[in-house]
């Protein structure tokens, strides 16, 4: 099987010579520090510039790609042309959907919430940003056509846009005033909501229209989990979500009916898993285990039959821990959540800049041979 | 005694407005702001936080309660000032150096202030240096240490070494948090309490003073 084929297999819930491997897709890309000493440690030669501004980890480096036999290759959205993010005299910096956030060290914090204070009809004045300005898709057809043509990787399309309605949702509004508005002001929520919504679904517009005969999957980004629970409940994710989600994943799969959507959602997420299946995802990334009920052969026994697992390798421990700790990491992730097929392999979140190179290498070689071993029964 | 638990359930369904009045009421009718404290007001907080904790009510519900308990902490502040009766713990709260997180911090400072604690939040990313100054300035009884990060929750031990350093470490009670942070990992740098979640820890908190 070539990686296009081993990926379509397991999308397609059969089973493949050996499991899938991904990185730099959803939220499993690498801090810079650590990618630096991962291209070292893989003598990797000649630097490349950053694909993206404003996140932790912005290199998309093939090489690495390569050298660990990860079988996707990924196109993403830019930019409008021209389009600088605005940077201010003490550091901070404000992104295209208007909040404000500062660096410091590897982390970027959330500074400025422009919609305090805002009320319903204050939306509607809201500099909102343009999901068909210019720009976006420039070379994008010529890459994504290249790679589905030329190679043969699988093509994974990154999401629109880095965050999802409920983030983005408390982003701007601040997070306790968006938790309280949930029970307090819900015609402001729906709102806002349904701003958000639309300016997802026109940058998903022009993006599939972009790319969409080329990929086989795209992902969509939210984060409801906690380490112990999940931020709301099922039934407010119902009222308020799950009819959105189901709005952007019908216009996903009317515009791109063979294209598979991924969500990806941190945390303790188990109790939202069925109405995740409800609104149309097909999988689901990144199964953090570390959090509270997110067994992963609970999981898989599951939803297992409904969706297909991306992610699961541990990057708050095994990843950073001893080499005996991520081979067994790789090795139990195979044998649940890719007991017969049906999971992509991938760390469950940016690896974090001490994580020793060697392990990156390792994981991924243990669930190559491992899963080829079992798959073929060999 | 019946408005004592009008009290607690106004707070448990969020409703602020109506936990002032029944406070009031409860004042009215003779209850004593202690009571009403305990019986009414952190009845009700225990309850939302025991649901809280069993997956039964989630952020938005704690936080509607910890703002309705805050109603009602206002209409009795002045008058347990007055009875002579000790005043809310003080909790000095931050997430560690290099970490930028704070929602998991912000929560517990919430619940915190939500139980009655007097909390003085010192933000993100704080050096240990900035604590010792807070610690001095504002003479807490806990300072409460939140991070999200592997890699950072080594400054949670810096900060009580420094701590230990400046003389400081009897004064001061040390709480630690954080999705990386263990039980063990508690007792090895020498905390005096861990908690896993937000209510957890306004509940420790109240335990260790």
């Amino acid at each position: 099987m070539n990686s296009r084929e081993r990926v379509n297999a397991v999308l397609n819930h059969k089973k493949p010579d050996r499991a899938p491997l991904d990185l730099c897709n959803s939220a499993s890309f690498i801090n810079d520090t650590g990618y630096f000493a991962l291209k070292e440690h893989l003598k990797i030669e000649g630097d490349i510039d950053p694909f993206r501004k404003g996140f932790t980890a912005t290199y998309y480096d093939e090489r690495v790609l390569e050298a660990l036999e990860i079988d996707f290759r990924h196109i993403w959205l830019n930019p409008p042309e021209g389009y600088q993010p605005k940077k201010f005299p003490d550091g901070t910096i404000q992104d295209e959907w208007g909040y404000i956030y500062k660096f410091s060290g590897n982390e970027r914090a959330i500074i400025n919430t422009p919609l305090k204070g805002f009320d319903e009809s204050d939306l509607d004045k809201y500099p909102w940003p343009d999901p068909y300005a210019p720009g976006r898709i420039n070379g994008l057809t010529d890459r994504a056509k290249f790679l589905f043509d030329n190679t043969s990787y699988a093509v994974a399309a990154h999401a629109p846009h880095s965050l999802g309605l409920f983030d983005n949702g408390w982003i701007l509004r601040g997070f306790q005033d968006f938790m309280m508005d949930l029970v307090f002001n819900k015609k402001f929520i729906h709102k806002l909501l349904d701003k958000i919504l639309e300016r997802i679904i026109g940058l998903h517009d022009v993006y599939l229209d972009a790319v969409g005969p080329y990929i086989q999957t795209i992902a969509h980004c939210e984060d409801y989990g906690m380490q112990n629970a999940p931020f709301i409940s099922p039934k407010m994710y119902q009222e308020f979500f799950l009819p959105l989600h189901k709005e952007l994943f019908s216009f996903i799969k009317k515009k791109a009916p063979h294209v598979k959507i991924m969500l990806h959602s941190c945390g303790a997420v188990y109790p939202l898993i069925p109405y995740f299946v409800e609104a149309g995802i097909d999988i689901l990334n990144p199964i953090q285990h570390t959090a509270n009920g997110m067994d992963p052969g609970t999981i898989k026994r599951e939803f297992g039959n409904r969706l297909v697992f991306h992610g699961g390798i541990d990057i708050q421990r095994a990843l950073c821990g001893s080499l005996t700790d991520i081979e067994e990491e790789a090795i139990s992730r195979i044998n649940d959540l890719g007991r017969d097929g049906g999971y992509i392999v991938a760390p469950a979140n940016v690896v974090q800049n001490e994580t020793p190179p060697e392990n990156i290498v390792a994981c991924y070689k243990t669930a190559r041979e491992y899963s080829f071993k079992c798959y073929s029964g060999k | 005694m019946e408005v004592l638990n009008e009290i607690s359930q106004a707070l448990q369904n969020g409703d602020a407005d109506l936990v002032g009045e029944k406070a009031q009421e409860a004042l009215n009718l003779g209850v004593s702001p202690s009571n009403i404290l305990s019986d009414g007001l952190l009845k009700g907080m225990g309850i939302i936080g025991a649901k809280f904790k069993n997956n039964e009510v989630f952020v938005p519900e704690v936080l509607i309660a910890a703002r309705a308990m805050h109603f009602g902490l206002n209409v009795l502040k002045p008058i347990l000032a007055n009875t002579g009766v000790k005043p809310f713990a003080k909790v000095v709260l931050g997430t560690v150096k290099g970490d930028l997180h704070d929602i998991g911090k912000n929560l517990v400072g919430m619940v915190m202030m939500g139980s009655g604690l007097e909390v003085v939040d010192v933000g993100i990313d704080v050096h240990e240096d900035k604590f010792i100054e807070a610690i001095k300035e504002h003479k807490p009884d806990i300072l409460a240490l939140s991070s999200l990060l592997s890699t950072t929750m080594v400054e949670q031990k810096t900060v009580i070494d420094t701590l230990i350093k400046e003389g400081l470490r009897d004064q001061v009670k040390v709480m630690i948090g954080g999705a990386p942070v263990t039980e063990q990992y508690c007792k090895d740098i020498g905390a005096d309490g861990y908690a896993t979640d937000a209510v957890s820890a306004a509940e420790m908190a109240r335990k260790l003073v």
